[in-house]
């Protein structure tokens, strides 16, 4: 039987398309002096995020790499929608067209944003089978009315046809998470947020929870995905070295602030802030 | 080997989970741990490094079959009955775990939770606790007692929670420290600073440190021996730089390359694929093997390889296999 059943599953090729073009000077999401306030109460408030601006091409991958308490994971929340930010405004640009206001593209101006987590097991809901996982997102119930129809059969059936795109094995359609492997749960969160054909993923310390070897698989998984797809991904991990491997872009935060932005061989090899020099002195190195 | 005297032996150690289907998390590990020196234990998940750890501490679930001899000094661990063993525990084998915000009571202030585990092991005055938990404090480089003490866990960064914990296992004077990914919720600078710590105090008070983490990254800074494991067996053994620099064994060379480093970017990870279904006849790797081949139809033992003594690998062929890696690492210099 044809494991595609029918199912014409373009859309992430279609962005591919979109992304090669469209000129590289036109941004797919610009964050404008993006300020985020923490109420702590007794009318204190903790500045998470300080006037951060920067612009995500196309396909790139842009990486934020910090400590915890640099208002990294909050910069990457208000990408990803989820926060509105006190001050500034985030601007998607979805399905080619301009710049513009999520808000104002509602729903698409969120969904198009998709957001990876650490704790894989915390992001998934432990009663749902694999398939309605991913599947969800396929078609996330009447919320936008999708090509590949409604039918329970038929979108398993989608399902089962893609899972081996994320490295899943097709014998893992019907399992629930907590019969899943960290790295086969993380596989399963990477592939319901691509199949709600995002332009953008943000990816919140997405690797860190993982064994190296798994990282590794799951790192690669990422770099295979940007390369067929065209999607830009923001990788937000403490880890520069992580950072470093995927990005094409390095963007650093030190208490809030933006402290370096610049291509990554610019940020490795002639960092510019103090932060960032400790940064990469930090990296556990294997030569010594 | 040269400097201290050895403080835990492990021999042969064997941990089954009948509870869990018969699981075997350790099949015949033996180690030592030594005065003055760390000792690296690397390994995936489900290698069963964090199990050799809780042997050791009698901290294993009721029923787990535990075989082999733990040896601390003259006294045999195994199957040491749990009221002999609450004086062994925390007094001689302490340990220091991944997770601060779970090894601290969240309700109770920092200074009240040092006092009880100094207490239970040395009952003595107010004023003598109070020295001991401020020397502890101190040797952990936090000054601040009067606030650190009077703190909620929360109060605190990771970081100082982290030494905390460290000074609580100080506090009580033992001599073998165990910690399972010490520094793994913590960040890089932060990182730096606690093992920066954790080498002074194994110097400073001559203490058996065993470092267990899946980072070889992160123990070739710090440990003096290494030990890779996988599956529940010792895969290779030596001294962690020369492990680091030419590993003798097919899996320690797939783990320290699927490392991203800040020089080798942009490419793809080489991944630990599998060659062939896994079978439980044989080398337990051999299915992701690059370099099976017949021999390893027959499980290999921890054996010398050729060219060094104090170096050890489970494999056929780890004359080839660190003839190779020294070969590379010659030609990236």
């Amino acid at each position: 039987m044809d494991p595609d059943h029918g199912v014409q599953v373009t859309v992430p090729e279609a962005s591919a398309t979109a992304a090669q073009s469209r000129p590289p000077a036109s941004p797919l999401m610009s964050a404008e002096e993006v300020v985020v306030d923490y109420h702590l109460g007794r009318g204190r408030t903790l500045r998470a995020v300080d006037h951060v601006s920067f612009e995500l091409q196309p396909g790139e991958v842009l990486g934020i790499v910090g400590e915890s308490g640099s208002g990294k994971s909050t910069l990457g929340k208000v990408a990803a929608g989820f926060i509105r930010p006190d001050h500034g405004r985030v601007l998607v640009a979805s399905d080619g067209s301009a710049l513009q206001d999520r808000a104002q593209r509602h729903p698409r101006g969120y969904r198009d944003v998709q957001m990876v987590f650490q704790e894989s097991a915390a992001a998934l809901n432990p009663r749902l089978p694999v398939w309605k996982l991913i599947g969800e997102s396929v078609r996330p119930d009447r919320l936008l009315s999708h090509p590949w129809g409604s039918g329970r059969t038929q979108l398993r059936d989608v399902v089962l046809a893609q899972l081996g795109r994320y490295g899943l094995s097709r014998a893992l359609i019907d399992k629930r998470p907590a019969e899943l492997s960290g790295g086969e749960k993380q596989r399963v969160a990477v592939a319901r947020a691509m199949l709600a054909s995002p332009a953008v993923v943000v990816c919140d310390e997405a690797v860190s929870s993982l064994d190296v070897s798994i990282r590794a698989v799951v790192l690669n998984l990422f770099k295979r995905l940007r390369d067929e797809t065209g999607v830009a991904l923001i990788f937000i991990s403490h880890d520069i070295a992580v950072v470093a491997h995927l990005a094409d872009r390095i963007l650093v935060m030190h208490n809030g602030r933006n402290v370096e932005t610049g291509a990554t061989a610019q940020v490795i090899d002639e960092p510019k802030d103090a932060y960032t020099r400790q940064l990469l002195a930090a990296v556990p190195r294997l030569e010594r | 080997m040269h400097q201290g005297e050895t403080l835990l032996t492990v021999r042969d150690l064997r941990v089954e989970f009948p509870a869990r289907g018969g699981v075997t998390a350790l099949r015949g590990v033996s180690l030592a741990l030594q005065g003055g020196r760390t000792l690296g234990i690397a390994g995936e998940s489900g290698s069963g490094k964090t199990t050799a750890g809780l042997a050791a501490m009698g901290l294993l679930p009721p029923g787990t079959r535990v075989t082999g001899s733990i040896r601390l000094g003259e006294r045999e661990l195994v199957g040491l009955p749990e009221k002999e063993y609450r004086r062994v525990r925390g007094r001689q084998v302490a340990m220091i775990f991944q997770e601060t915000s779970t090894a601290l009571n969240p309700v109770l202030k920092v200074g009240d939770q040092l006092r009880m585990a100094t207490r239970a092991h040395f009952p003595g005055s107010k004023d003598d606790v109070r020295a001991r938990i401020v020397a502890a404090l101190e040797s952990v480089r936090l000054t601040d007692h009067t606030r650190v003490l009077r703190s909620y866990p929360h109060e605190l960064s990771g970081g100082m929670c982290q030494r905390i914990v460290i000074a609580m296992a100080l506090s009580c004077g033992s001599r073998v420290l165990l910690a399972d990914e010490p520094t793994t919720a913590l960040d890089v600078s932060v990182q730096e600073e606690i093992l920066a710590l954790l080498r002074t105090v194994v110097a400073e008070r001559q203490l058996a440190l065993m470092l267990i983490s899946h980072d070889l990254a992160f123990l070739a800074d710090l440990c003096d021996d290494l030990v890779v494991m996988y599956k529940g067996q010792i895969v290779e053994a030596g001294s962690a730089q020369s492990v680091i620099s030419s590993p003798a064994h097919p899996y320690t060379r797939a783990l320290l390359e699927c490392i991203p480093s800040l020089h080798s970017r942009r490419g793809t990870l080489p991944e630990l694929r599998e060659y062939e279904a896994p079978s439980a006849q044989g080398c337990g790797y051999r299915h992701r093997c690059p370099w099976r081949a017949d021999p390893c139809l027959e499980a290999p033992a921890l054996a010398a390889v050729a060219a060094s003594a104090e170096r050890s690998a489970r494999c056929w062929r780890s004359a080839e296999v660190l003839r190779q890696s020294v070969t590379e690492s010659e030609s990236v210099v």
